[in-house]
């Protein structure tokens, strides 16, 4: 008796291997900002992009949180957008590599605050990109 | 109380640029 193989066909494994962006994950909140721009619509106000669940409940936002790798995660709703990225002291290790992540989407305006600063009395605020300087001041 | 994700039109060119970059794959570093 013969048997046969069934092959997968090939074209599924070409266009799972042409988008990388499909491995990507949302985070917390993410996919409900990317069915947002899929409409055509943004937030009316700035994202928050924090590693606390407890911060910027008020504002559209995004949560990173520790079972994923900052490289792994789907940030193209970015794009454009206003995004201020809350964080602590204890954040710093993935600080970098966050910031480039989201640079790379090409935001409208990046900015960082350091909830830890603002305990220490510290300057807390830091413009990292800005598209234009009125843009970022419009919100 | 104010909806965090109340949205408003985006402009065309958010859109375009937003399209543009849905369809850009990712650089993946290791």
């Amino acid at each position: 008796m013969q048997t046969q193989i069934k092959k997968p066909p090939l074209e599924r494994a070409a266009s799972k291997n042409a988008h990388p962006n499909l491995t990507r994950k949302y985070p917390p909140y993410g996919k409900k900002l990317d069915d947002l721009r899929r409409r055509g619509l943004v937030p009316a106000m700035r994202v928050i992009v924090t590693t606390d669940w407890k911060i910027g409940g008020a504002f559209p936002r995004i949560i990173i949180t520790d079972d994923t790798p900052v490289t792994c995660l789907q940030f193209n709703y970015l794009n454009g957008l206003h995004v201020e990225v809350v964080h602590y002291d204890h954040d710093n290790h993935i600080l970098e590599s966050l910031i480039t992540e989201i640079l790379s989407i090409q935001p409208a305006t990046l900015s960082a605050f350091n909830m830890d600063a603002v305990k220490q009395d510290k300057p807390a605020f830091k413009l990292i990109f800005s598209k234009s300087v009125m843009e970022g001041t419009n919100d | 109380m104010i909806d965090p994700y109340a949205a408003i039109e985006a402009t065309p060119e958010q859109q375009s640029a937003y399209a543009e970059q849905s369809t850009k794959p990712y650089k993946i570093r290791f």
